[in-house]
Formats: C-alpha cells, structure tokens, sequence
C-alpha cells in the first residue's frame, strides 16, 4: 500500500523518499539517495549519521517533500524521534504506515487515520489477481475458503494465494478480525446459576437441584477455559 | 469440523431443546446442522444446492453470512411461517432452526470460526488460544466425535424415555418428581410409582409398583393388588416412604361421578359402574340403620370405616364395596372415580397392578 502511495504521488510530480525499516543509516541513505542529496563528503567519504539527518532535514525544510515510512513501527526509538524533530521543524509531509503503534514518540503527535479492513469484493480482487500471476485456477469455491483466511487483510490474501500456489494446507488465520466470545457463552453459563435461586424461590426441588449441578459444572469450566494458556505472538 | 459432527451436534441440540426423542423431528434437525455450509459447492449442503452455493461462494467468504445469526433469523422466520399455514410443521420448523444455529454455532470452536454477527466481518471464536480450537479431521476432532456418539446415545435414550426432567426425578427418586410428571400426564394415562419403603404397621419391606390413585398432603394414594395405601412419610401413613419414582404407563382417562343414595341398595345402586377393564374407586359417606363390622388389614389404608350409623368411604374399589356392603341400605352421596384404559391391546400394557 505504502509503494502504492509512492507512485502515486510521483506520479503528480510530488518529491517522495519510502523508506522500509532498516538500520538508521541505511534508511538514512535511502532517503538522501531518492531526494538527490550527496551522501558523501567533499573528500568522498561516507557521510555519517548525523550529517545525513541534518542534510536530510534542512532539504526537506527547504523544499515540499513527502517521507513515507513503511512498518513505521518497527524503526528505531532514535529514527522516530529524528521524524518528530523533522515533522516540528515544518516542511515535510510525513505518513508513516505502522501495525498496532507505540502510543508515544511520533505516533502521539501525528494526525492518525485507521485504514479499516478491506471489504470482501476487493480482497477478491487482490486474490484473483494474485492467482492470476501465478497462473493458478481457483473457483468461488476456492476464493470463499481462502478469503476467510485473509480477513479483509490484503498483505494475508497474498499470503493466502501463494500458500494455495504451493498447496499449502491452511485452517488457521492469523488476521486480526477476531472476537474471542468465552465470556459470552460464560454468561450464558450464569443462567445455570439463576436456575437455582428460581428453584429456591419457587419450591421446584429439581429445578433447584439441576441449577445447583450445572452451576457447579459451569463454575468448574470456566475456571478451566480461563486458566488456558493464552496464545503466543509467535509463528509456531 | 466434519459433516458427521455437524450431524450429531445439532440432533443432540434438537432432542434436548424440543424434549422429543421422535426419530424424524432429530433427524430434520441433524440434516438442518449441515444446510449452513451451503456457502461452499464442496459441502453436502452445497451440492444439493448448487445455485445458492454459487451465488454465496461469489460473493461471500465461507462460514459468513450463512454461518450467522442473522441467518438463523431468516431460517427461523421462513419455518415459523411455514408452520403457521401447516400445524403439523411446527416441531420440524424448531427442528431446522435449532439444528441450523446449532450447526454453524458449533464452527465456533473451529480455527476461523465464524462471522456471528453478519454484517460484522469479526469471527467469532472460542477459546482464544487456536491451539486449543478444532482443527477439521483432527485427533482432537475424532475423540469429540466419540464423545458426541456417547452424548446422543445418551440424550436419545433420556429423551425416549420422557425426558431429562422426568430422567433427574428418576435418579434423586424424590416425591416431587412423582407429582411433576402426575401432573403433566395424570390427566390422559395411568401413573405408575415404585416405591420403596416400609410397612408402617410391621416395618417390613416394601419394594414394588403402585397405581397412583390421587396426590395428598405429603404423600400419595396408591394401588396395589386390590389394596389401597397411603404412602408418605407422615406417622398414619401404610407405607413410609424411602424412594419413589414414577413412570407413564398405557393410556388412561379418570372419570369422576357422584352418586345420590336415598335409602337404597348400596350394592344395586354401584353395579353399573363395575364393567371390565376399569379400575373404580368409591369415596363418600353413607348414613345406614344396620352396622356390619368391615375387616381391616392394617396394611392397607382402612377405605371403609364403620361407625355408630354411617359408613365413611375412602377410596374404597368397587369391588371391595359391593362384598363388604353391597347387600346394606345406605343414603348420601358417593364420588365414583373410575380410571378407564384406553390403550388398544397391542400397546404394551401396565404391570400387573
């Protein structure tokens, strides 16, 4: 998407630099390489960190730029932080793209806009055009199971595609359109409890006696399913 | 999940929701736990519906809109209307609701889970953690299977034999139970107890089957054999309770009648209610100028009292009555209680009572 927004914007003559999450230098390069900035000394040695931040800022200072950064997330707390000086410092157009951002440094000045998932026609889209590439064909059928996977996420619906190209057999889904609803059915489970003082109140022994077990076997459940291990960050 | 899991799931979910163990009303509602995979031409549900599948597997992703309860509200109206025009749909219109909720709710449990609250694109899932969700043919999958296979035998079986209320009284054997189900089928078929207990005369044991004639304050008039008892746990009953359950037995109608007495035969009067097949039973009281001693197994509940001028009647059977009285002259009023099978005579019938 952030590649997207590059050529887009390139395309109207704007003067862009994308940068991915690299070390602060090499991001630093990338950037002075793409607004036609030197990255060398007179001498011809390699400019250093600092000098390429001071370069970097006083053009985009001087001039109407936009810096985008991809997985902005992932960058450096000092690079972010170069970002903020730049961005107070006027003249540069920042967006940054970014999953689940720290709430501080950058991301607590910048102006956000959440990029909902994508709907279903277009993750369609996105997969058929995939599949399209790799000269695989897939029917509705096909598309319907794989688009469950993706969860309006396109970089997944990729994903999902190449898995399919490589006859990869995936269940799981690792977007994050996921509601966990054991509270729920737990409150269903209270009602188990409220049987009982229905029971007790109204004299029915039975009703009294079956609350009083499925409140039990309810409260024995529950602290079973939430003693569960919670799920790892990590691919396993 | 596979379709055999979506089958037992929601035949279990029907039998226990609708309290019926009617093979055909379990069956629709165990089809209906496969009919929410239509969105998918490779389901069962899908090759029987090819063009519904299509137009959903176009432009849904699979276990979305059909996997919802929104879906389950469409289902449910389409049933419900349909049953309103044909009665005698109704249980199979609940059978295909429950059994389609039932059927995508269990999804919930799988790896994606499912879009519960369509239009929402969230997927419901429970628990959390994926390991601890189904994955499709897993061992995990199979040993639910089994479970399930253990769970609907069970409920079946529950069910088939009156239900799971009916089953809880049975298990605690409590007189409660006894009265719930008297008062939910006294009315059109005879309730048959098993008591145990003891004699309150001899204290010797009582282990056995009884007709129950009629509730009373902490316990039960029941019949036995030509006999009559009372059987509770207060000091003047015949037989103390310990345990008691009851069972439906054949088809029956109770009939009360009253019966005036002018100074009559007892005996002449009663005779026309004596007819094959029919259980009667007699209480009242009678004024009467001759006084005959009544003998009394103190066993029994004592149904025919003789004093000074009367007799008083206690659930007396008819058949008692007319040898102990039935030639004397009495006046008052009677009520006749008469418990008439209606079972045909291939239907199973009681236990000897």
């Amino acid at each position: 998407m952030a590649q997207a927004l590059v050529d887009n914007l390139r395309g109207e003559g704007y003067l862009v630099a994308f940068s991915e999450p690299a070390s602060p230098k090499q991001m630093l390069m990338a950037i002075a390489e793409q607004f036609g900035l030197s990255t060398q000394t007179l001498e011809g040695k390699r400019l250093t960190l600092e000098a390429l931040k001071l370069a970097i800022s006083d053009f985009m200072f001087h001039n109407h730029t936009v810096l985008i950064i991809d997985d902005a997330h992932l960058c450096k707390v000092d690079f972010r932080h170069w970002l903020k000086k730049c961005r107070s410092r006027g003249g540069c157009h920042l967006v940054l793209f970014a999953t689940h951002p720290p709430l501080s440094d950058i991301f607590l000045t910048m102006p956000r806009k959440r990029l909902a998932p994508l709907s279903g026609r277009a993750i369609r889209g996105i997969m058929a055009y995939e599949a399209k590439l790799r000269g695989i064909q897939l029917t509705n059928a096909d598309f319907a199971r794989l688009q469950a996977s993706a969860g309006g996420n396109p970089a997944l619906a990729i994903r999902s595609i190449e898995e399919e190209y490589l006859g990869v057999e995936q269940e799981t889904a690792d977007h994050k359109q996921f509601v966990v609803i054991t509270s729920v059915l737990m409150m269903i489970g209270t009602l188990l409890v409220v049987l009982r003082f229905i029971g007790l109140g109204t004299s029915d022994r039975n009703l009294y006696i079956l609350g009083g077990i499925g409140g039990s076997v309810f409260i024995g459940v529950s602290r079973l399913v939430y003693s569960l291990p919670k799920e790892g960050r990590r691919i396993k | 999940m596979l379709g055999i899991s979506h089958l037992l799931i929601s035949g279990i979910a029907t039998s226990l929701f609708l309290e019926t163990s009617e093979s055909s009303v379990i069956l629709t509602g165990a089809i209906a736990g496969l009919l929410p995979d239509i969105d998918t031409s490779m389901s069962p549900a899908g090759r029987m519906f090819p063009w519904v599948a299509g137009i959903l597997e176009a432009k849904q992703s699979h276990r979305g809109i059909s996997h919802s309860l929104f879906a389950s509200a469409i289902v449910g109206c389409i049933c419900y209307v349909g049953a309103f025009f044909d009665h005698w749909f109704l249980p199979y219109a609940s059978a295909i609701t429950i059994g389609f909720t039932f059927g995508w709710f269990a999804d919930t449990f799988t790896q994606g889970g499912v879009q519960m609250f369509w239009p929402s694109q969230v997927y419901c899932i429970c628990p959390g953690n994926r390991k601890y969700r189904l994955k499709t043919g897993s061992n995990a999958e199979y040993i639910l299977l089994a479970m399930l296979i253990g769970i609907a035998l069970t409920v079946f079986g529950i069910e088939s034999k009156g239900g799971m209320f009916n089953e809880f009284n049975r298990l605690i054997a409590a007189p409660s139970g006894v009265v719930s189900l008297y008062n939910e089928q006294g009315n059109s078929h005879k309730i048959i107890t098993t008591i145990k207990g003891t004699y309150s005369s001899d204290r010797s044991k009582v282990d056995g089957k009884f007709l129950l004639l009629r509730q009373i304050k902490d316990g039960f008039i029941v019949y036995s054999h030509g006999s009559v008892y009372k059987a509770s746990n207060e000091p003047d009953a015949q037989i103390v309770i310990e345990s008691i359950t009851a069972d439906v037995g054949e088809l029956a109608v109770t009939t009360i009648d009253s019966l005036y007495l002018s100074d009559e035969p007892i005996g002449e009067a009663l005779s026309k209610y004596s007819r094959p097949g029919v259980l009667v039973f007699v209480s009242g009281h009678l004024k009467s100028d001759d006084q005959l001693i009544i003998p009394h197994d103190s066993h029994e509940l004592e149904t025919i009292k003789a004093s000074n001028d009367s007799y008083t009647l206690e659930f007396a059977p008819l058949e008692k009555v007319l040898n102990a009285i039935g030639e004397e002259f009495g006046a008052g009023e009677l009520e006749i209680r008469s418990i008439i099978s209606t079972s045909p005579k291939t239907e199973k019938s009681d236990i000897d009572i």
